[in-house]
């Protein structure tokens, strides 16, 4: 392991990787500080710049963006009370309270360094487990390849936003979408048309950014000319409160390690690893009255658990090759069109791949932390760039994104039709995660689903007859089970009311 | 119809706003759901048979898939009735400024149809213009200069560093 770790570090012997590393970070400042850009669609717009790029520049510079973006939500939640990312809601709560006592550059210290903190702690985290993980899974069969898949399609279509009726019905579109094309172990054209250009399937890339970049910008257009926001004076950046952050350890190493094991479960992610690290840490705090009203203990908990959240959702990632959250969906498509396939034979055949990944998250936190610190006052004032420019930036990039990935027009016809979609069904309270979690994962869960079958001749027993497969089902089936009955009764309780 | 709209959970159309209550969008998109799952099963009904025993063939996956999504597409049709009925207050889509979102929603599928005639870089300039007077920007300096810097940027990135032959 060391040895491979060695491989990783080494990959920074290239200026170039560096060059990735501090311009990852600083788009994903730029996107985490604006309200409604969040690191999925960053990540989406960031894939064209890669083409052509080696895949271990490319994939710095994404887990770079994928982190900043996390971070720099904070920034905004902290000085005009506007959370860039759903994550960083909770770091809102307490940072701009502190920020209206004047003590901004307090909170934007201790929130930048806590986030440090947070995936310094999880990648050593990440690092431990990913690979006995990796290995665990070589001894997996088709049949709990196939349940594994449907776990991590159940639980971030279950715990996604709105009904899990609706996350169901996101899997179902997904996973439709996955099956055109020509059928991968006959070679039959499936749902095609007779439109040859959709026989190796439909792209991933152009999906990826209609349904996450183009429908934002109709969102974009909803909300028209937006006015400026007061952004308020940041003061004592430089200054580190060092007795400050020496009181709040035990939060931010805790809330860290919350974080971690949260990041891991699919679909669970940043924000609700950065709820439940704010309730444990108010529910052990020693003056729990301050939450709410400028805790820095709140916004400790908040940002170390939701960055140490992004170290735990690259360990499915890697390891398993199944994505937990929307962003690293987003990623496994990035590393596809790098021809990487994340799984357990990454860290045997292409170890310098998550070797650099791992190494990328260490010596990324003092680069971040720097550029974090450094540019607060500019990240705060990102907040104000007009909607309208933003709106046509985000829809130039995608066009030319989307037809410089085949040098056609299809992928333009595929993004555009992928942006009206997934605008119209964000309205209809679809969420999009499990989509392009569904289309990602489709192949491989088709795959082994009928190689379980052929292996155990035709026989459907084999989803019932291994225990680990019969686990993996039923943590499937719960996924929606929970999340639904907890739902109706939330409804009822309503209903009891009115 | 009449009625939903006497009980105040139906269609509202104002200036600037377009809103819907929500179980009433969901079953119209539950219906299109269906229709759109419904031709997906039939086609994956029409699919070559298994070439063995032992295995499903082409059209056995999407099957199972389209059966189980159009049971979830039913229970979401079902829900969006049962709150329609049920006495707690529904929840409002809204589409706000319903003509600059319809506009940009033209313009972006124009520029899908003539990118490759128009070129990439003149397709930037103009409907970067364009999307950003739909999205509400007044500011000649502002509708100017932002598809120029766009323009430039894509030019020297994607042409020059990349070397992407765009149209």
């Amino acid at each position: 392991m060391l040895a491979n770790l060695a491989l990783g570090f080494s990959a920074f012997g290239d200026p170039m990787v560096w060059g990735a590393l501090v311009f990852g970070a600083l788009v994903g400042y730029l996107i985490g500080a604006i309200p409604g850009l969040g690191p999925s669609l960053g990540v989406a717009l960031l894939i064209p710049f890669t083409y052509g790029v080696d895949p271990v520049v490319s994939i710095v510079g994404l887990v770079a963006l994928y982190a900043a973006a996390e971070y720099g939500g904070a920034i905004t939640a902290v000085l005009i009370n506007s959370p860039g990312t759903a994550a960083a809601v909770a770091t809102a709560w307490d940072g701009y309270p502190l920020t209206q006592q004047g003590r901004a550059g307090e909170a934007l210290t201790v929130s930048i360094i806590s986030s440090g903190v947070g995936i310094f702690v999880s990648t050593g985290l990440l690092i431990l487990t990913a690979v006995p993980l990796s290995e665990f899974a070589l001894n997996f069969g088709p049949g709990e390849y196939f349940g594994l898949a449907l776990v991590g399609l159940s639980l971030v279509a279950g715990l996604s936003d709105g009904s899990p009726i609706k996350g169901m019905v996101a899997m179902g579109i997904g996973l439709a979408m996955a099956t055109i094309g020509l059928d991968v172990q006959i070679g039959v054209p499936r749902f095609t048309g007779g439109n040859y250009e959709l026989f190796e399937g439909l792209p991933l890339v152009p999906v990826l950014l209609g349904l996450y970049a183009l429908s934002e910008v109709l969102f974009m257009i909803e909300e028209g000319a937006s006015a400026k926001i007061k952004s308020a004076a940041v003061g004592g950046l430089a200054s580190i409160p060092y007795k400050a952050v020496k009181g709040l350890k035990v939060v931010i190493v805790r809330s860290s390690l919350l974080g971690y094991v949260i990041g891991v479960i699919p679909g669970a992610g940043a924000s609700i690893a950065s709820f439940v690290s704010y309730a444990v840490t108010k529910r052990f705090s020693k003056k729990p009255e301050l939450f709410g009203k400028g805790s820095l203990e709140g916004v400790a908990a908040s940002e170390a658990a939701n960055n140490s959240a992004v170290a735990g959702a690259m360990a499915p990632l890697l390891a398993l090759g199944i994505p937990g959250s929307a962003t690293t969906a987003v990623m496994i498509g990035a590393l596809m069109v790098q021809g990487i396939q994340p799984g357990p034979l990454l860290f045997t055949r292409t170890p310098e791949i998550p070797y650099t990944v791992f190494a990328s998250l260490w010596i990324g936190v003092p680069v971040m932390i720097f550029i974090g610190l450094a540019g607060a006052r500019i990240w705060a004032k990102v907040a104000n760039i007009p909607r309208p420019a933003i709106a046509a930036i985000v829809a130039g990039i995608c066009y030319v994104g989307a037809y410089s990935s085949e040098t056609t027009m299809f992928p333009v016809h595929v993004m555009t039709a992928c942006g009206i979609m997934g605008y119209v069904l964000r309205k209809l309270g679809v969420p999009l995660a499990p989509i392009i979690l569904a289309m990602v994962l489709g192949e491989m869960m088709e795959t082994n689903f009928r190689r379980a079958l052929i292996s155990n001749q035709g026989e459907w027993d084999i989803f019932y007859t291994s225990p680990m497969t019969v686990i993996l089902l039923l943590i499937a089936l719960l996924a929606f089970a929970v999340p639904g009955i907890a739902a109706l009764r939330a409804r009822r309780a309503r209903a009891e009311k009115a | 119809m009449d009625d939903i709209l006497k009980n105040d959970k139906g269609w509202r159309f104002q200036l600037g706003l377009l809103r819907g209550a929500s179980p009433v969008i969901d079953l119209i998109g539950s219906v299109v759901l269906f229709g759109i799952f419904w031709v997906y099963l039939r086609s994956s009904l029409a699919l070559p048979p298994p070439l063995n025993d032992i295995d499903i063939g082409a059209g056995g996956f999407p099957r199972l898939l389209a059966l189980a999504t159009l049971v979830a597409i039913v229970a979401m049709a079902i829900s969006a009735i049962y709150r329609l009925l049920d006495r707690v207050p529904v929840s409002w889509v809204s589409v706000r400024r319903p003509v600059s979102v319809a506009l940009t929603t033209g313009l972006l599928i124009l520029q899908s149809v003539y990118f490759e005639q128009l070129g990439a870089l003149p397709c930037v300039l103009l409907f970067g213009l364009l999307t950003m007077l739909a999205c509400g920007e007044r500011r000649v300096l502002h509708l100017i200069g932002v598809p120029i810097a766009l323009a430039a940027f894509i030019y020297v990135v994607f042409v020059l560093a990349l070397h992407v032959n765009l149209p």
